[in-house]
């Protein structure tokens, strides 16, 4: 138990780190993958929706922290994301590779569509028509494919925690 | 039940961190002094990345580029010949108006020059980390620019680091005026495309795409900070007002040296 919060904690921070320094400079057609996201997902329809919820509230929050405009905004989305996927775990083929890429493409979607909201909701004078702009599409398939290599790591990540947990 | 209840707690922070916070709790304050040296590393990295594959796909462009500003660096270099000219006249009436007792209506500020350590570049608002807080004399609202014009607010302040928000983000409003005509005043907002959307209070004022706005200031900016460019006038029929859309003469996407202006008394009283 100690081990796995210290590997989230980590994965957290890493990605966190990364996200927000180099991947900003390497953007294909002007769009960022949301590696947070993927993350998220990933964890969740392995995990479970237990902890789907808590690495997508602690990479929410980190980014609302330094690099969001309202605290709480991206805890938010990507909490109940990560919730609402892992609730669907049980019914989930864990070694067909193209979930995370469908769950991770819908994820894209119910992510902008919260954001917008919350946004929405405290003021910004934002119209419905600015939410499905072709830069949601192009991010969604970019998740999508970057989603297949984070399963994998994840995949493997969950495996060797418990080999460990089942040598003891 | 626990997802519902930190729901509602995540909402009423939301709600409470509207526009910022004037001070950041010791946690957050503590893991930002972490993370801002590892990130500088990670975005020069990142930035050098950038510029070689850049380099590599478009050295035809940069070989236009570089005869451009060839010619560019011809023309200032007259312009700088006059401009030495009348900053000694400036500098007669400056030492003028002192022995003549005037008072000074300019609010004086502090430099300090900083590093980007990270960015979150979205769509809909840019944010920037920098790696100056605090202890160098950084206060929430203070401003932010770098070379090629005006930046934004700092939103948060933490000892060694800050968070920016630019002025980009459709929440935050600069006034400003027409270089060509200060008489030409308006105000302008971000209009999450990554331009700014205004309107100017004379509906008769003759701005035509390509004008260049500085800040008039009359807001929270200091006077004389190149915002942009126009980039189209709309005049719908039914409306009075001029609208205009701009574009910023910072490219926000790549920011590296930033300047921050701290006010001076404030730094004086503490």
């Amino acid at each position: 138990m100690m081990k796995k919060c210290f590997l989230f904690c980590i994965v957290i921070l890493v990605n966190f780190i990364i996200q927000f320094t180099l991947l900003q400079h390497l953007k294909i057609l002007g769009v960022i993958p949301n590696t947070a996201l993927i993350l998220v997902v990933c964890f969740a329809i392995l995990q479970g929706k237990k902890d789907g919820a808590i690495i997508g509230f602690f990479l929410g929050i980190l980014q609302d922290v330094y690099v969001g405009n309202v605290i709480g905004a991206n805890a938010l989305s990507y909490m109940l994301i990560g919730y609402g996927m892992g609730n669907l775990e049980k019914f989930i083929f864990k070694d067909n590779f193209l979930n995370p890429v469908f769950f991770t493409a819908i994820a894209t979607i119910v992510y902008s569509v919260l954001f917008f909201f919350i946004l929405y909701m405290i003021g910004y004078s934002i119209h419905i028509a600015m939410l499905f702009q072709i830069s949601l599409f192009i991010e969604m398939i970019y998740n999508g494919v970057l989603a297949i290599f984070f399963y994998k790591l994840v995949l493997r990540f969950m495996q060797y925690l418990k080999s460990e947990a089942k040598i003891r | 039940m626990v997802v519902i209840s930190i729901t509602i707690i995540l909402i009423i922070i939301i709600g409470i961190s509207i526009g910022g916070r004037t001070r950041v709790t010791g946690i957050e304050n503590l893991l930002g002094k972490m993370i801002v040296p590892i990130q500088k590393i990670f975005y020069k990295s990142g930035q050098a990345v950038e510029n070689t594959l850049y380099s590599i796909f478009a050295f035809k462009k940069i070989e236009k580029e570089n005869q451009l500003l060839k010619q560019e660096i011809n023309n200032l270099n007259q312009q700088l010949i006059e401009a030495t000219l009348t900053r000694n006249e400036l500098n007669d009436l400056k030492s003028l108006s002192k022995n003549l007792n005037y008072v000074k209506s300019l609010q004086e500020y502090d430099y300090i020059t900083a590093s980007v350590t990270g960015m979150n570049a979205e769509d809909w608002f840019n944010i920037f980390l920098i790696d100056a807080g605090k202890k160098q004399g950084i206060v929430q609202n203070s401003i932010v620019l770098n070379g090629e014009g005006l930046i934004g607010k700092v939103l948060e302040a933490g000892d060694d680091w800050a968070k920016v928000i630019s002025i980009t983000d459709n929440k935050s409003s600069v006034s400003f005026e027409v270089l060509r005509n200060s008489q030409y005043i308006g105000i302008l907002r971000g209009n999450l495309k990554g331009e700014l959307t205004g309107y100017l209070i004379d509906p008769q004022a003759e701005v035509i795409a390509g004008d260049k706005l500085i800040t008039s200031g009359l807001s929270n900016y200091p006077k004389g900070i190149l915002i942009g460019e126009i980039k189209e006038v709309v005049q719908e029929e039914d409306e009075l007002l001029k609208t205009i859309v701009v574009v910023p003469a910072v490219n926000f996407k790549k920011i590296d040296k930033v300047i921050v202006l701290t006010p001076k008394i404030s730094k004086e009283s503490s």
